[in-house]
């Protein structure tokens, strides 16, 4: 609209300005127009919600998920392929003893599933600078972390549980006897392992800037049990059987342990498994843990542990 | 302090955590002193007096005496009684033609008496406590410090019954095996008591006796195979008991397969003794016979060169043995599987399977065994070096699990335990709600 041009001294009248709303036609009340509505900031649960669906879908994006599907679709394709072969690697007369065959290969899988899925998310978001569209937002860190972990630790939960299925169906083809107490001991253990391997991961990818799989993967697999055996060598030079004892509960071991209560680990793709005959020239005392329980344990107060540790260097991170 | 420092420094604490909670539970590696007393191996003797038969050949170590002496035997085993005090004729002065009983020890079981190994007869165990020192052992020692009695040293075998090594007093014997487990037994001579008093390790047991109580017969492997032959008379002998010859189509025949092939009988009744082919058979046998005999699983064929018999049959009918060859167990990570089993020993030995394969672990009679285990194990009995079809064993087994109907369920729970963190994952691709 055109103001009316005015001159000195002279004051012009002020029009009256018109709108096109209608006055008599604001029928919302003070609910309806959301007056009284006070935004605050979502709660921690909410937060943590958010978060952990971002992050699953993130994953449907990603390649590692299929990878994990196809490892799952392969136990089956695996199974008849050795059993049609009559490849002496999974045999037992119970259900226990296939499962433990059917698994062999779970201490080194579950390290790797545990390291592409927690040990590359955090890395992702720096990476992809994705980070700083969320840190901007009304949200504490701390949620942004464990919401994340979370959905991590969900789908590799996923995977544990139905790889344990799996080897329950296809071990009861021929075998009917079975032992469920133990299987479930070792499934428990399994879980317990599962989580600390991903805490384990993700906490290492907290401080790091481009995120590595191959490093908590070696790691979880290799290092830390060599570590683990040289020190249960040093133990018995000294006479401290007791400690390396202890030393099988480490929970790099938890996978091992796993399969031990199902059956015998002659063929685990793990340290301690095929490449028992070096262990046994390093250390002949050194085994791993047989109490599911202590070893359930140790998993878990670690794992929340290595969480927390993440946390702290997650939340005092210069972004 | 940087961040990869806090994290080398709390992996080094989270890796001592266990080390240090169990430290306090160490074990001390305190040597201990036993002093144990064996007594030999178990003793049987021939049931009825046996005919000694100077021209044909002896072996083996065994006893005679034309009397029986069985409630001598346990003192004379003891060193109690002297050679003169029980009476054993000894083998120079055993007269031809005249009988004896026959002793000896479950070691001697394949011992020969004029040719004729005496488990052919029956027999009866004399009842001498078992006292072998049994021991369960890895990486240990044991040291003898004194030999009771005239002895000077103490044999030590493995359960397979192989000698290891021979101690004097003061030798010190090291077990270097890399096996979870391994079992010695030391014995001095048969036929003698003895104490010795040892050093050993504190990773070492001592194994005591039990009494089973379950039983079971299991199959040895063997089975009955037959096939038809026509003998034109005269005495035929073999070496072995189990052959036997019956007419074609009798209800003899029949009876046979009823009460011995289908019941799995451990020993062939009497009563079918007249139509045995043995050593001692009296019988002549003339016409058509279906001629039984017990093979082994790799040698069922016929194969006759017996008098007026020649005949090779490579497909003979099989019997196959119906009853289980194994009883097995599953045993779980971190606990010990005691089992005790009790069998004639001197017919058989029983042998520990472990996984489904044999091993060579003799499982010695009335003794109770302690095997611990570091994972989950499926361990079993199995009955070798046995000449029956089949083998009556007692057992007691304890520390293995009993199978349930569970495992259907279980597999159902899990796989639902993982439906929903895919179903979340399918959720999460759904469009926002402020998108649509």
């Amino acid at each position: 609209m055109k103001l009316p041009s005015l001159g000195r001294g002279k004051k012009a009248a002020v029009p009256e300005l018109q709108d096109a709303y209608d006055e008599s036609e604001r029928t919302l009340d003070i609910s309806e127009a959301h007056r009284d509505v006070v935004y605050t900031l979502p709660n921690q649960l909410k937060q943590l919600g958010i978060i952990y669906m971002t992050q699953m879908k993130r994953f449907l994006k990603q390649k590692s998920v299929f990878f994990l599907l196809f490892l799952l679709i392969m136990m089956p394709v695996v199974f008849f392929i050795f059993k049609l072969a009559d490849i002496p690697a999974i045999t037992g007369d119970y259900v226990n003893i296939l499962m433990g065959g059917i698994l062999c290969a779970m201490p080194a899988i579950g390290a790797l599933i545990a390291a592409v899925v927690c040990g590359s998310m955090l890395p992702q978001e720096f990476n992809e600078r994705t980070v700083f569209l969320s840190l901007p937002l009304p949200l504490s860190r701390s949620c942004f972390y464990f919401g994340k972990f979370l959905a991590g630790l969900t789908l590799t939960v996923g995977v544990i549980s139905a790889a344990y299925g799996i080897a329950i169906l296809l071990a009861m083809v021929d075998i009917s006897v079975a032992f469920t107490a133990d299987i479930f001991s070792s499934y428990i253990v399994a879980l317990a392992t599962m989580f600390n391997f991903c805490a384990f991961t993700y906490m290492l990818s907290a401080k790091s800037k481009r995120g590595s799989t191959m490093l908590p993967f070696v790691l979880l697999l290799a290092i830390i049990p060599l570590v683990c055996v040289a020190l249960a060598y040093v133990f018995s030079q000294v006479g401290a059987d007791g400690l390396i004892g202890a030393l099988g509960y480490v929970p790099v071991f938890g996978f091992d342990s796993a399969i031990n209560m199902l059956g015998p680990n002659s063929n685990t793709i793990s340290l301690v498994g095929f490449l028992a005959p070096i262990v046994q020239m390093i250390s002949s005392e050194f085994a791993v843990g047989v109490s599911y329980g202590i070893m359930a344990g140790v998993a878990v107060i670690t794992g929340v542990i290595w969480l927390i540790l993440g946390d702290l260097i997650i939340t005092r991170r210069d972004m | 302090m940087s961040s990869s420092k806090t994290i080398a420094i709390a992996m080094a604490l989270l890796m001592a955590v266990p080390v240090l909670t169990f430290a306090f539970a160490d074990d001390s590696d305190a040597d201990s002193t036993v002093t144990v007393t064996a007594r030999g191996y178990r003793w049987f003797r021939t049931a009825e007096p046996v005919e000694y038969d100077s021209s044909r050949y002896s072996s083996g170590t065994f006893y005679c005496s034309t009397t029986n002496v069985d409630d001598k035997v346990s003192d004379y085993l003891h060193g109690s009684i002297s050679n003169d005090d029980i009476g054993f004729v000894s083998s120079g002065s055993l007269v031809n033609g005249t009988s004896y009983y026959v002793y000896f020890s479950e070691n001697n079981r394949w011992a020969n008496f004029c040719d004729e190994s005496l488990i052919n007869y029956q027999l009866k165990e004399i009842k001498n406590d078992v006292g072998y020192l049994f021991i369960s052992t890895v990486s240990e020692k044991i040291t003898v410090n004194s030999i009771g009695g005239s002895h000077s040293s103490v044999t030590l075998y493995n359960v397979s019954g192989w000698t290891d090594s021979t101690l004097s007093v003061g030798n010190t014997k090291t077990f270097d095996y890399y096996q979870d487990y391994t079992y010695c037994l030391i014995v001095q001579e048969e036929c003698a008591n003895f104490s010795v008093d040892l050093t050993i390790s504190d990773g070492i047991k001592v194994l005591s006796t039990g009494t089973p109580t379950e039983r079971v017969m299991l199959s040895t492997n063997k089975a009955w195979i037959s096939t038809q032959i026509t003998t034109s008379g005269g005495r035929f002998n073999n070496t072995y008991n189990d052959e036997y010859f019956f007419p074609v189509g009798s209800e003899i025949r029949q009876k046979f397969i009823d009460d011995v092939i289908n019941a799995s009988a451990s020993t062939v009744p009497a009563e079918f003794d007249i139509y045995r082919v043995g050593y001692d058979t009296s019988q002549t046998f003339n016409g058509t016979y279906e001629y039984f005999k017990l093979a082994d699983s790799y040698n069922r064929y016929f194969s006759i060169s017996n008098g007026t018999i020649n005949k090779y049959d490579s497909n003979p009918t099989v019997y196959e043995n119906k009853t289980p060859s194994s009883i097995s167990f599953f045993v779980p990570a971190g606990k010990e599987l005691h089992i005790c089993v009790e069998y004639d020993s001197s017919n058989a030995t029983m042998r520990l399977l472990a996984n489904g394969s044999y091993t060579n672990f003799v499982l010695a009679s009335g003794v109770e065994y302690v095997i611990p285990t570091k994972t989950a194990n499926q361990y079993g009995i199995v009955v070798s070096n046995a000449n029956s079809y089949g083998f009556e064993v007692m057992y007691s087994v304890s520390g293995n699990s009993e199978p349930d109907e569970n495992a259907v369920s279980f597999a159902v729970i899990v796989i639902l335990i993982c439906v929903p963190p895919f179903g979340l994952l399918l959720l999460s691709a759904r469009k926002p709600a402020w998108c649509k």
